[in-house]
């Protein structure tokens, strides 16, 4: 079963299938977490965000198809929506540090050789990027600001912004490409 | 570039207005720059979300997050002709608790139950401390150590509310809250009882109706197999004399 594709057991899930829910559930669990806790820096938020992220695929209020791309990426969209719509409830900034549960924790699983590979490689690709391409990619991705205040930010136009956004995601695409070969 | 193409980063953020993100979702379809654009954002998403360091995972948090969204509301839409596919051989996992929450049909939101325990512990003693409810629950962060179970009570006298059982320190504590509680006569009062096997044991009073929220030390030693609430004209009897009017399996 867990050479299931993500994509058929998200249809088999569909269709009421509470195991494959919890397969690409168990499948997921780590990298959402450290994903959503990336936005709020919060073990409960975080758990929150999760669930809600679930709840609205398990009751089909987001629909996945293979137009929208891969369904890893389909995911981390919707908890990135969920991350970021928590942001806004809790009116947090994602920069500041709250003061994490006290509460237990999980043993850690070993990441898979691969997931180590991937996660070193990206960290040594966005350091490569210039201060602030890095900084642009940071903005971009987890603080969920507007052009407008990313624009008031750096204190450029805001026409500009967009433009050296997409030239710090292909410098970051290059780089990963790069290593991959 | 178009006046839309300026839209591209908060349509990604989700923060355009609902007629902004129609007219930039029908830009999208024809500006081949910005679908371009938009697509190489999309396929970062997994190069990035893979290089953050792991965070571990809270206990329990898989088994929390199934049993709700099974028991949520609006099951999954199922085409009429396909019969869900199923493992002949399903395993005995965290599913099977999650299932069980569900039948419990657990409703109270986990994380306001918790950020009350976090309030109660904040300055919990030896003895039950009280909370009024309050909607705009504090935000501090819960202390607690573990949670051993939890539930919503059933009842027969309409009281809605829900029980967790959890340690710190050591130590073990109840938490209740609980709405509807009908008016009690003269001299009346709520007493909890925990349940295990088949003997109740007083553990907690609660003399007011409406509503109450409290955190009481668990007494003797053991795993509480339920909470169950009677109405006793004194408090902490030996058993219970009257009718159970709410009780919650944890």
């Amino acid at each position: 079963m867990h050479t299931q594709s993500d994509e058929s057991l998200y249809h088999q899930m569909r269709s009421g299938d509470e195991q494959a829910l919890e397969v690409l559930y168990e499948k997921y669990e780590r990298l959402l977490f450290s994903f959503a806790h990336r936005f709020t820096n919060n073990d409960r938020l975080s758990e929150e965000v999760i669930q809600e992220v679930w709840m609205k695929i398990w009751n089909g209020r987001v629909d996945f198809n293979t137009d929208k791309g891969k369904f890893s990426s389909w995911i981390l969209t919707i908890t990135r929506n969920a991350a970021l719509d928590c942001l806004r409830r809790e009116k947090r900034q994602p920069t500041i540090e709250v003061e994490e549960r006290d509460g237990g924790y999980d043993e850690p699983v070993e990441r898979t050789v691969i997931q180590r590979e991937t996660a070193s490689e990206v960290r040594d690709a966005v350091s490569e990027l210039k201060p602030d391409q890095q900084e642009l990619i940071e903005l971009v991705y987890f603080t969920g600001l507007t052009q407008q205040q990313i624009s008031d930010q750096l204190n450029l136009p805001l026409g500009t912004v967009k433009t050296r956004i997409r030239s710090a995601i292909q410098a970051l695409r290059k780089l990963l490409d790069g290593r991959e070969r | 570039m178009e006046e839309r193409c300026h839209d591209l980063i908060d349509y990604f953020n989700g923060t355009l207005s609902a007629t902004d993100r129609d007219a930039f979702e029908a830009h999208l379809a024809t500006c081949d720059d910005c679908k371009q654009a938009f697509q190489e954002m999309q396929d970062l998403m997994l190069p990035i979300a893979e290089s953050l360091p792991e965070r571990p995972i809270p206990t329990g948090m898989k088994s929390r997050i199934l049993g709700e969204v099974l028991g949520s509301a609006n099951e999954p839409m199922k085409p009429a002709s396909a019969e869900p596919t199923r493992k002949e051989t399903p395993q005995v996992s965290e599913l099977e608790s999650a299932r069980t929450q569900k039948q419990k049909k657990r409703a109270v939101p986990l994380g306001w139950l918790m950020s009350i325990a976090a309030a109660l512990l904040l300055s919990l003693g030896a003895n039950a401390y009280f909370l009024s409810q309050d909607e705009s629950s504090p935000t501090e962060e819960f202390a607690m150590d573990e949670v051993k179970g939890m539930g919503n009570f059933e009842s027969t006298a309409s009281i809605k509310g829900s029980s967790m059982i959890f340690t710190k320190d050591e130590k073990e504590y109840m938490l209740v809250q609980l709405k509807d509680l009908p008016p009690l006569k003269e001299g009346e009062l709520y007493q909890l009882w925990t349940i295990q096997g088949d003997t109740p044991r007083a553990n907690g009073v609660i003399e007011k109706d409406g509503e109450a929220a409290a955190v009481f030390p668990l007494k003797g030693d053991g795993t509480i197999d339920a909470v169950a609430i009677t109405v006793e004209p004194e408090p902490d009897l030996e058993k219970p004399t009257g009718e159970v009017v709410a009780s919650v399996a944890l």
